[in-house]
């Protein structure tokens, strides 16, 4: 096992760097120039063409691709254009908000989707089973920023029970967690269903029955089990992508995380922030991906089995 | 049991519903009609950097500048005011991400910067120099100006302010900008501390507009100053101390003890980021802030909530059509008939009801009417006087072969830019001349329309707080760019004597020479048509009626004088 995760975290080195070249192209493409931005409209072009030649834009590609690398190996991501604040530390200022509103939302997302799905699996084709079908495609369906947006007018602007936006209190988080939560719980919670509605009908279930078993042992412990498995690679892609930037959470809500960082930096053509970021997120996302598989590792017989074959195959040959 | 579960789910659908309906019906239930202010102030977002003085006296004599002090610092305390309450919550509307003021390219947080470091002057409502740090200033020799200061200014951290904490101040922000000179003409050089409270400024040629630079140029302590830490750690001497800052969510400034003018009324001040328009509205209505800016499709129904009343503020901004006359595109190149055509065919009212709700101005000259000191002579000439006219608009059309092309026009995405893009469409619909519209994001926009090949027409801005700096910015764009091809603005007959004129425009001090500057580059700008101005803007903010705001130049909110009336 050990091997294997250091054989994925060895893989990990030409992906990122393949995307932060793609994410480099990519910004070399797209129109804009930083440098008109900061110098602003009204500038001459000797004054723009120096602040260009000051923040190295006028380098050839590869030439500020190998030094976006050489600084990222060694911690340092450059200074943002703007500010001129060091990028890695901006970012890491933010991203202890995005990891709670992520996970916060995660969490609930779980809690709330999986039962209501494992729930209505087991009530299927019932008004229960209908009721909770109805509750996840509205949710799956409705607009986040529009549905953010009505929570805010439920609880803040009519209930009055919590704040409109901002992080000053506890309350501030309710609203951000809620409005991503639920999205990513109606997502689950339709996968949770159609996972256990495929499980309950396999050989196996037919044999615990024959044999005896109670329903809510067959359905809690054999059935809810196998139906789980794949849920996690699910959770795990909704995770990643919610630590990359809960971007409308965060700015209808005031929430100071790596999305509305990545934002300013696209629209003021911020290129080291943009490539720092990029980088940010795809490392975060495989490892994301990396524990997600270990965990299929330990939970699913038939992936751990693999390593322990492969274990005393090792043994056999020595 | 199983009923028991029917009616759960049931509620929660109910719930739902009660939610939806809710939540559309809206909040329209209060019918307060507050009254709805309007004033001719500017508003902040292009305060004090950028402006240059129209009454600009040579010496400012100790007395004056003593007796202005005085009644600056000790109005609050003379007249006994206490804040009624002790917070203050305000919404800003973007963070810079940074408190390092020389990096700071949002007004709202170097407003709220300016509690906590002091300036040597600020420049009140009425274009005056309010003092701060500075008790006097010698202009007697334009190109060197003796500043005199207090000697009983402190930081938070007990040091004093000294002139010589003035000059590094000065000299800080030119050194670190990182970009073309801030200051532009002041010669760092030759410029000296002269004793503990005298500086002497100089500069290689005058510039009317470095009193409001140095208006907005915060001072430091020169010994305690560290640039890392100045991006998220202050240290002023000004009455306000920094007690919480979150980037991109909120900034707490405390009262500070010991401060050495008359102290603040209020004790707490919050300024809280709101990106998004409708939360800033939402804010309002529940009473978590007092103080924010209002979209304009907001604004009537933010005049009938209990607690908010609208200011409405004039900017020196506007809204302008812009002819693309670079060699490379043609269609308006030494083509007076086909910008006339178009000009002649926008209706600038339209545009003002449907692109900005009704709320702004209609442009009278090639600037904004708002700016100080813009006089009679200059407005309603030329398409300003007569301009919609689309049998006219036609002919012109005709004449200058526009009928089979087809234009480009552009804009910066932004809602009102591209509605008016859109009725703009329409308008060259109607004298059969087709427009195609380009909408890109600010970055992408700024790029394409310095590519004189790409684009015939472009949604833009005017901007200046006098007239001088508007048409300097006219005469910039000629020089920058591709405007600073030699040929691309050849259309109009004056172009070289405007660029004679607007060259030395800033450090022109005689009012007579300056007025009559302005009146012969006005008419070069009308009668060519490079540009034309379609809606001046305005800037809506609300507030708690109980409030008591003092203004500043520009319509900045002096929050050190603010209270609480009840």
């Amino acid at each position: 096992m050990i091997k294997y995760v250091i054989k994925r975290l060895l893989l990990f080195i030409p992906i990122l760097l393949g995307i932060s070249f793609v994410a480099l192209i990519f910004i070399d493409m797209s129109p804009g120039d930083p440098a008109r931005i900061i110098a602003g409209i009204e500038k001459q072009e000797w004054e723009v063409e120096k602040i260009r030649e000051d923040l190295g834009l006028n380098d050839p590609l590869l030439i500020r691709y190998v030094k976006f690398i050489y600084g990222a190996v060694r911690g340092d991501f450059g200074t943002t254009y703007y500010t001129k604040r060091p990028v890695g530390p901006d970012m890491m200022q933010r991203f202890p908000y995005t990891l709670l509103i992520a996970t916060a939302s995660i969490l609930l997302a779980v809690l709330i989707g999986i039962p209501l799905g494992i729930y209505a699996a087991t009530h299927q084709y019932t008004w229960k089973d209908n009721t909770a079908i109805l509750l996840s495609l509205i949710f799956v369906s409705v607009p986040a920023f529009w549905f953010a947006l009505l929570l805010v007018q439920v609880f803040s602007v009519k209930l009055g029970w919590l704040p409109v936006s901002g992080i000053q209190s506890w309350t501030g988080w309710v609203l951000p967690t809620l409005s991503l939560a639920l999205g990513y719980a109606a997502g689950l919670a339709r996968q949770a269903r159609s996972n256990m509605l495929e499980v309950i009908r396999q050989d196996f279930i037919t044999t615990a029955r024959a044999k005896g078993q109670s329903e809510v042992v067959i359905k809690y412990r054999h059935a809810l089990k196998n139906a789980c498995i794949p849920l996690i690679l699910v959770v795990g892609g909704m995770y990643g992508s919610a630590l990359g930037g809960a971007l409308i959470a965060e700015v209808i809500f005031s929430v100071p995380g790596l999305g509305q960082y990545m934002l300013a930096g696209l629209t003021g053509r911020d290129y080291p922030v943009i490539q720092a970021s990029v980088l940010f997120m795809s490392v975060i996302f495989c490892l994301v991906i990396l524990l997600i598989d270990i965990a299929f590792a330990f939970i699913d017989p038939r992936i751990r089995s693999q390593y322990v074959r492969g274990r005393k195959r090792l043994k056999g040959d020595a | 049991m199983k009923k028991g579960k029917k009616l759960i789910a049931l509620l929660v659908v109910m719930l739902m519903c009660v939610a939806l309906f809710a939540s559309c019906k809206g909040g329209n239930d209060n019918n307060n009609n507050n009254t709805n202010t309007n004033t001719d102030s500017n508003t902040n977002s292009n305060s004090n950097t950028d402006s240059n003085s129209n009454s600009n006296s040579n010496t400012d004599s100790n007395s004056n500048s003593n007796a202005n002090n005085q009644t600056s610092t000790d109005g609050g305390q003379a007249s006994g005011i206490v804040s009624a309450r002790d917070n203050l919550t305000v919404v800003v509307t973007m963070d810079g991400g940074t408190l390092d003021p020389v990096y700071l390219y949002t007004n709202d947080i170097q407003n709220a910067l300016g509690l906590i470091y002091d300036t040597l002057w600020v420049i009140d409502e009425n274009d005056n120099i309010d003092w701060r740090v500075a008790t006097a200033l010698d202009r007697s020799d334009p190109l060197k100006w003796i500043i005199t200061i207090r000697d009983d200014v402190y930081f938070e951290n007990g040091n004093k302010l000294t002139a010589s904490d003035v000059l590094f101040s000065l000299t800080l922000v030119e050194n670190r900008r990182g970009e073309p000179a801030l200051f532009g003409n002041v010669d760092f050089d030759n410029s000296r501390v002269i004793d503990d409270t005298t500086i002497e400024v100089c500069f290689s040629i005058y510039n009317i507009n470095i009193v409001y630079y140095f208006a907005t140029t915060f001072l430091f302590d020169e010994e305690s100053f560290d640039y890392e830490k100045v991006a998220y750690e202050t240290m002023g001497s000004g009455p306000y101390t920094l007690q919480d800052y979150v980037v991109n969510s909120h900034m707490i400034l405390k009262k500070r003890d010991g401060y050495w003018g008359t102290p603040a009324l209020i004790d707490t001040i919050t300024f809280r980021v709101m990106v998004e328009e409708a939360q800033r509205v939402n804010a309002l209505q529940t009473g978590e802030v007092d103080i924010s800016s209002v979209p304009f499709q907001d604004i009537e129904f933010v005049k009938t909530l209990p607690n908010c009343e609208v200011l409405m503020t004039s900017t020196t901004m506007t809204t302008s059509l812009w002819f693309n006359t670079h060699p490379d595109r043609g269609l308006f190149t030494n083509n007076l008939d086909a910008r006339l055509a178009v000009a002649h065919a926008i209706d600038p009212q339209a545009v003002l009801n449907v692109a900005f709700s009704g709320y702004g101005n209609l442009g009278r000259a090639p600037y904004s009417s708002a700016i100080t000191d813009v006089f009679p002579a200059l407005l309603d000439l030329g398409i300003y006087d007569h301009g919609y006219d689309p049998e006219l608009a036609r002919s012109y059309a005709e004449k200058a072969g526009l009928m089979d092309k087809t234009l480009v026009l552009i804009n910066n995405g932004s809602p009102s830019n591209v509605t008016t893009c859109e009725l703009i469409h329409g308008f060259m619909k109607d004298i059969g001349v087709t427009v195609e519209i380009r909408s890109y994001d600010m970055g992408s926009w700024l790029a394409v329309v310095f590519d004189g090949s790409a684009w015939d027409m472009s949604i833009d801005f005017t901007a200046g707080n006098t007239v001088a700096q508007a048409l300097q910015f006219w005469w910039a764009m000629q020089a920058g760019g591709d405007y600073a091809n030699p040929d691309s603005i050849s259309t109009y007959p004056g172009k070289d004597r405007y660029i004679e004129l607007a060259s030395d425009i800033m450090s022109v001090t005689d009012r007579a020479e300056l007025d009559s500057r302005y009146q012969e580059m006005t008419d070069i700008l009308i009668e060519s048509v490079i540009y034309m101005t379609l809606v001046e803007s305005v800037g809506a903010q609300a507030y708690n009626p109980n409030l008591v705001l003092p203004r500043l130049m520009y319509g900045a909110i002096d929050y050190k004088a603010a209270y609480w009336a009840s």
